[in-house]
């Protein structure tokens, strides 16, 4: 294989790595304060690539229809995240198995209700004009778009760490995170928080749904796919860990891509060795605490 | 007082199923037979979830399994039917066995997550592993022996084996062994503290209930003289779940109640709507947050406050 | 000599809750541990216990070293733990959560053989009687009154058969009647069953009441050991207290 086809590989890998991230930190967002694992955050995703792909349709005349789309994706997706915050608010002081229950329910439903709209069949998403094609980076030539969504990508960490630590609403999440109940005697409205958190969480999962889509196609099993690849990445890289999560964001996106070279029907079992490998190994996940 | 109510709904229940194909349509002895299959799957289900406090979603892998497994060893390696229901045995307590080496070593959200992601793995096997297990298509005309060759005798062989199996089943919850398993579930940490390995009891009851999964698996194939993988689908994975819930996950027979409410809603409704997945996924939403305990749980606390009462105005012993 | 504890550590992050405690236990003691709160009674507890991995230093249990074993194979060395927040099996009846242990004291816990609800039915019942619950053996746990959680917890440790007993608090939350039951049956096993206990207490009545020998933690480690008397009296004890509570 040439530099030019590896460089490549391990940029997909990369762009991939980066979608996992958004919704990897999506997830753990969610979780940190609402010590909730979302199980329909990969439906969130599903649901915001469908949405954009029509969204687009519809405004392909516009320039940056493209991003137009990404960001109604997500903002759709954010209400829709509202929605299932305030159904599961009754279950959030029940036991665990109750809560896994529940968000599990939502899989099942919203998977059907995304056939039912739009049919279950894959499409494919063309790349948005003018970064659809390559650019030559060092001698070597890459996909415009893959670049992109790295650059974006690293953006929304970035801008999503400076509102953890510069703004009020992060320092109160990060407070949250720690501890819940102070956080409540302080006067902070918890159901507030909570939806804010989990619509924020949501947004990333359908922009990074709309932002993936021209990446690959989109259709029904999506939802599956994609949950079972972030949750090795929490699992690789512990729940709970900023960097853990980053790092084994590339690691999984980095075995997929070159997995999909090996065996193109079945790329995920190579994220699956890995998973599994780091489980014997070090079971709370690469940089994750231990459980105690 | 409570032991003789259950004895006679059971021993009720039992003797409806032994006489109902005699007196309907074989369309409904078909049912019934799936009900069986389904009722199996869902106690092997509730092993893990009811009794041990594991919530697994990928309990499909093991039904799938035991049914390909009966699939190839008849069609492929040519075994009799007996020989390859008896093997499939030991072929899917190894799978179950293998997956629960791992899942065992996390807890919670990280368990239900891993079996999801292991049942997902088994599907993409059985979907692409084209020369193994003929891929999409599936293994087709897989017959049972002509002895249980019509629908009525193949249901009384069920009935048998199901019947057996629960029986084995409902033995095993009520030994050392299925307490230790209970204490497990109610509070693993004062379990350890008093000298019980958890994590050794959960693979445990991870193999014995990947194992009956996979006689369900069996039977299914027989029935259906067909294989898909289908049958390994996540989705799949939530037909126990739903059925658990449904008939309560606190009493051993909750699961054959949601079985048979199951069964018979998908019958229902399936001829009306593709959208199955949508219908369960608002049953369980509803069950678990109105219906805690199903159906099983609201009957059975109605006999508990019947008896305590009944406790309360005699001497103590 | 029962237990032995050299040199033992345990740290959460920054915090050093358990910091150098070495101490030995002789069969038959009755030992009181007793410290402001946040001193690392139950921390040390949980260390023995197996619970939780220290950072350093040995415990020895009769001649074995059980510093890094697990908490189930710590539990067959003879250990048995009480602990402070009560931590039964709710859905089981009071009968079945003495039973369960009992089945692992004897090794059954994986018996497939026994048909259970009546197995070991009067050693059982011995213990729920010498913790006052009897009457109570077919109820579910989670439905007693939180004193009778705690005889529960006190019964659960003392079902596993250990050699040595570490209660956390046990009469805590237990009205002056009650508290005067348990210390009548913590001092009954300790001297009819030469069953060696070490038993943490807030309560200076129980502990000056029954305690032959004690112990008291501050900051995280050992500030004084002995006849309850000369301890009462120690110059560090008092100011331990003391500055607590100014």
């Amino acid at each position: 294989m040439t530099l030019t086809g590896v460089v490549n590989q391990f940029i997909s890998g990369v762009t991939f790595g980066m979608v996992l991230f958004l919704l990897a930190l999506g997830l753990a967002l969610i979780f940190g304060v609402l010590r909730v694992v979302n199980f329909a955050h990969g439906s969130l995703y599903m649901v915001g690539a469908f949405l954009g792909y029509f969204v687009w349709e519809w405004l392909k005349a516009m320039a940056l229809g493209f991003w137009l789309s990404v960001v109604v994706a997500g903002l759709a997706v954010a209400a829709l995240g509202l929605v299932l915050e305030y159904l599961l608010r009754p279950i959030y002081d029940r036991e665990h198995s109750d809560q896994i229950l529940f968000t599990y329910g939502f899989v099942l439903i919203i998977g059907d209700l995304v056939k039912m709209f739009w049919g279950g069949q894959y499409r494919s998403v063309p790349r948005p004009p003018g970064l659809a094609g390559r650019i030559e980076l060092a001698g070597v030539v890459l996909p415009t778009y893959n670049l992109l969504l790295i650059g974006v990508g690293a953006a929304t960490g970035i801008g999503l760490w400076l509102l953890l630590t510069q703004t009020r609403l992060g320092k109160v999440i990060r407070a949250a995170v720690a501890d819940r109940e102070m956080v409540a005697i302080l006067g902070i409205r918890l159901p507030r928080l909570f939806a804010t958190v989990f619509a924020i969480g949501a947004f990333l999962a359908g922009a990074a749904g709309m932002l993936a889509a021209p990446l690959g196609s989109i259709g029904s099993g999506m939802d599956v796919e994609i949950i079972v690849a972030v949750f090795a990445v929490v699992i690789v890289g512990g729940m709970g860990s900023f960097l853990g999560a980053a790092l084994a964001s590339l690691i999984i996106g980095e075995v997929y891509t070159f997995g999909i070279l090996i065996l193109p029907q079945a790329a995920q079992v190579f994220m699956f060795f890995v998973m599994v490998a780091v489980l014997i190994v070090r079971p709370q996940g690469l940089l994750g605490a231990v459980e105690r | 007082m409570r032991a003789r109510i259950i004895t006679t709904v059971v021993a009720g229940v039992i003797v409806l199923l032994l006489l109902l194909p005699l007196a309907v349509r074989e369309y409904y002895v078909q049912l019934l037979n799936l009900f069986l299959i389904g009722a199996l799957f869902a106690l092997s289900f509730n092993l893990l979830f009811g009794y041990t406090g594991l919530l697994s979603f990928g309990q499909a892998a093991f039904f799938g399994v035991g049914a390909y497994s009966l699939a190839l060893l008849m069609k492929k390696a040519g075994f009799s039917f007996a020989a390859a229901f008896l093997l499939s045995l030991p072929i899917t307590a190894v799978a179950a066995g293998a997956i629960g080496y791992f899942c065992v070593r996390v807890t919670e959200w990280s368990f239900s997550i891993l079996t999801l992601a292991f049942g997902q793995f088994l599907f993409v096997i059985a979907s692409k592993w084209y020369t193994l297990t003929a891929g999409d298509d599936g293994i087709q005309s897989v017959f049972p022996p002509p002895a249980l060759g019509s629908s009525v005798r193949y249901y009384y062989f069920t009935l048998a084996v199901v019947t057996a199996a629960a029986l084995a089943l409902w033995w095993l919850v009520h030994t050392p062994f299925g307490y230790t398993l209970q204490s497990i579930r109610e509070n693993a940490r004062r379990s350890e503290a008093i000298g019980i390995n958890i994590r050794w009891y959960r693979w445990l009851a991870f193999v014995v209930s990947g194992g009956f999964a996979g006689v369900a698996g069996c039977l299914f194939t027989t029935f259906n003289w067909a294989v898909a993988p289908t049958e390994l689908e996540w989705t799949k994975s939530a037909d126990p779940v739903v059925m658990t819930l449904l008939g309560g996950q606190h009493v051993f027979g909750g699961p054959v109640v949601g079985a048979a409410i199951f069964t018979f809603l998908q019958f229902y409704l399936g001829r009306h709507t593709l959208y199955w997945a949508l219908a369960m996924g608002v049953v369980i939403l509803f069950v678990v947050r109105f219906m805690r305990g199903g159906v099983g749980g609201f009957f059975w606390q109605h006999v508990s406050a019947h008896e305590a009462r009944g406790a309360g105005n005699a001497a103590s012993r | 000599m029962l237990l032995h504890a050299e040199d033992v550590r345990k740290s959460f992050g920054a915090v050093a809750a358990v910091s150098d405690v070495s101490f030995d236990i002789q069969p038959g003691e009755l030992v009181a541990l007793i410290g402001p709160n946040g001193a690392g009674k139950t921390t040390l507890f949980n260390v023995i216990s197996g619970l939780l991995k220290p950072d350093g230093g040995h415990v020895v249990m009769d001649g074995v070293e059980i510093t890094s074993l697990p908490a189930h194979r710590i539990a067959h060395n003879g250990i048995g733990l009480a602990f402070q927040i009560t931590n039964i099996f709710p859905r089981l009846t009071v009968f079945q959560n003495v039973q369960v242990a009992l089945f692992s004291a004897r090794g059954r816990s994986g018996s497939v053989r026994t048909f259970g609800p009546r197995a070991l039915r009067d050693e059982v019942q011995e213990i729920l009687v010498a913790i006052g619950l009897i009457e109570f053996a077919q109820l579910s746990a989670g439905a007693l009154a939180q004193a009778d959680k705690k005889r529960l917890e006190v019964g659960i440790a003392l079902a596993v058969r250990p050699r040595l007993l570490l209660l956390d608090e046990p009469t805590s939350g237990q009205s002056a009647e009650e508290t005067t039951l348990t210390t009548d049956l913590i001092r009954r096993i300790n001297r009819e069953q030469a069953l060696t206990v070490l038993f943490i207490e807030h309560k200076m009545g129980v502990v000056f009441g029954i305690a032959r020998r004690v112990l008291v933690m501050h900051n995280g480690r050992l500030i004084a050991d002995g006849d309850p008397q000369r301890v009462r009296q120690d110059e560090q004890v008092q100011r331990a207290y003391l500055g607590e509570v100014g």
